[in-house]
């Protein structure tokens, strides 16, 4: 049902016509070229309904550029992405939207606690994303394969040096996934889930440390009240995972 | 291994400024008289051959016996930098030195550890300086009673980055950083933000791209910003920072905008709280432009591991291949130095 890598790079060879720009500032950059703004990308027009509201499902990108839905209750894996750090690509399948600016879309991602009043965000990210037409699910839109995973989704950054004192793996949180204006930035459509961060087995994208190492990195970072140092490479091998702490 | 070399130290590196007897007088260029109260640090003039970046981290100690109070701080860059920071020391990693030692890093290798930001993440933000015009002076005094507290022979990094290519032009660096003392009675202490937002990403077609983010959790109390500035190079649009709602999810009304990538704008006349229920957000918007200027694409992808050609830009120091997305925040009274990186 839902694309796998592969599929992404065939639908985005397939596309064609050239889109347009969105307004130009008032203080565009000194070096922008005659070449800049201008793209092959898909021209879909409206994908969906247009008298519903737009909609959205939320997926985990993995580090090779496929995808996961995410079904409340879920475990959702923490990686190292090319910056560094360990996120949680989460992402949406979108429909009843309309694919202009080259599909690009705006949608946020924000990983709420669920022990405290209000069920604050301790992290979030909000970023444009390049959408395509779905193949395989007529009238919804994917995540567009550009560079790399990071731009097929929110880097919703979950654990390091902002530190909060409850543990990101291993615990229950609330994660949202939102479809935002591009330019107002209103809350078009939005679905929050529990899901459970978990430290993988095998973290493609951490070359920092050896590979046996990886797991007791990332449980080191995703512990409660990270501090600079606590998971240095040449102490890792003595790292005691505290007792969870998740309230 | 450390890089570091021994450089000057500060006592050596006035010497050296002021010259030796019957050499004549010193070259024109950017100066700063020292503060009556207080101290000066001074990174004396480096060459930045064409078409290279020379970012270099100095290592200097408070000159200074006992606990001092900064209220005011003075920056003098020769024309055509394009950033100095002063950081205090944080975690070791592969960036380290003692008062007196440099490592330099210069753009033809970056894998020196002056460039790589992993290595001062949680390093606190003392000041920092972008201004390029003017001789590059910026004086900021903080508001009556807010100091920055320095311990006795605190070391410090200050870092000077420099660009000789195609979108800045600088072909000599020389800073100088006055810290202007003042009694510690009665004072709050400043505590700084530094947070970036290293999952950027700018391909070719981007325009209006915005990325969005924001850092804060443990301000216990309210707190209050008195200035702001921000950083990213030549494909940057526009920057905001606000105050972020976690339990809304939505950002406030933004206390800081700027669009000049290469001058930006450094508010030292804010006044906005931040409450214990809010953090720090902030926005950058690009317009994608090809490189240039003998940049190429293959650099552009080396610089940011692409994993296919893309030519797209992605996080890191070098102005010509590469983007930022950092904030710079200072405020009162301090809970801590954030670092979000």
């Amino acid at each position: 049902m839902y694309l796998s890598r592969l599929g992404v790079l065939a639908a985005v060879a397939s596309c064609g016509g050239t889109c347009e720009a969105p307004p130009p500032s008032d203080a565009g950059p000194a070096d922008s070229g005659p070449d800049s703004g201008l793209t092959d990308c898909p021209d879909a027009g409206f994908l969906g309904d247009p008298d519903s509201p737009p909609d959205l499902e939320i997926i985990a990108v993995q580090p090779d550029g496929s995808f996961v839905p995410i079904l409340d209750g879920d475990e959702v894996g923490l990686h190292t992405p090319f910056q560094g750090g360990k996120v949680i690509l989460a992402g949406a399948l979108l429909t009843n939207v309309e694919l202009v600016d080259c599909g690009r879309l705006r949608v946020g991602a924000l990983l709420r606690d669920p022990t405290q009043p209000g069920e604050p965000a301790v992290y979030n990210e909000e970023r444009h994303v390049r959408y395509e037409p779905m193949p395989d699910r007529p009238g919804w839109a994917v995540p567009r394969l550009i560079n790399d995973e990071r731009n097929m989704a929110p880097n919703l950054e979950s654990c390091g040096l902002d530190p909060y004192p409850r543990d990101t793996d291993g615990c229950e949180w609330i994660l949202e996934v939102r479809l935002e204006d591009s330019r107002t930035r209103e809350i078009l459509a939005s679905e929050r889930l529990r899901i459970m961060p978990i430290c993988p087995e095998d973290d493609p994208g951490d070359t920092d440390v050896p590979p046996e190492l990886e797991l007791e990195q990332c449980t080191c970072q995703c512990a409660a009240n990270y501090t600079g140092g606590r998971c240095d490479k040449a102490d890792l091998p003595k790292w005691i995972d505290p007792p969870l702490d998740c309230e | 291994m450390l890089s570091a070399t021994r450089f000057l130290t500060l006592s050596a590196a006035l010497a050296a400024l002021s010259g030796c007897p019957g050499e004549g007088p010193p070259p024109p260029g950017v100066t700063l008289p020292e503060p009556d109260q207080g101290w000066q640090f001074e990174v004396a003039e480096f060459d930045v051959p064409a078409g290279h970046e020379i970012q270099n981290c100095y290592f200097v100690e408070v000159p200074e016996d006992e606990e001092v109070c900064v209220a005011r701080i003075e920056v003098a860059q020769e024309p055509g930098t394009h950033h100095m920071n002063v950081f205090r020391l944080g975690t070791q990693i592969d960036l380290w030195g003692e008062a007196g030692d440099v490592v330099y890093g210069d753009s033809e290798d970056r894998t020196t550890p002056c460039w790589r930001s992993g290595n001062w993440a949680d390093w606190p933000l003392v000041v920092n300086s972008q201004q390029s015009d003017e001789g590059g002076h910026y004086d900021w005094t903080m508001p009556d009673g807010v100091v920055h507290h320095f311990a006795p022979g605190e070391v410090l990094m200050i870092q000077s980055h420099y660009v000789n290519g195609s979108t800045q032009v600088g072909e000599v660096g020389h800073v100088f950083v006055n810290f202007h003392t003042v009694p510690c009675d009665g004072t709050q202490e400043l505590g700084t933000m530094f947070a970036t937002n290293q999952g950027i990403d700018i391909c070719p077609g981007d325009l209006g791209i915005e990325f969005s983010s924001s850092c804060g959790n443990g301000f216990t109390d309210p707190v209050t910003v008195i200035a702001a500035n921000s950083h990213y190079h030549s494909r940057g649009r526009n920057f905001t920072i606000e105050p972020y709602d976690p339990i809304a999810g939505e950002y406030g009304e933004p206390f800081y905008e700027n669009e000049s990538w290469d001058d930006p704008l450094m508010a030292t006349d804010l006044d906005v709280t931040i409450t214990p229920d809010q953090r720090i957000g902030w926005h950058c918007s690009y317009d994608y432009a090809p490189p240039a200027g003998g940049t190429t694409c293959e650099d552009l992808d080396a610089i940011n591991a692409s994993k296919e050609p893309t030519c797209c830009y992605g996080f890191g120091g070098i102005v010509d291949a590469s983007e930022h997305c950092n904030i710079f925040v200072y405020y009162y009274p301090k809970v801590e130095d954030f670092s979000c990186i």
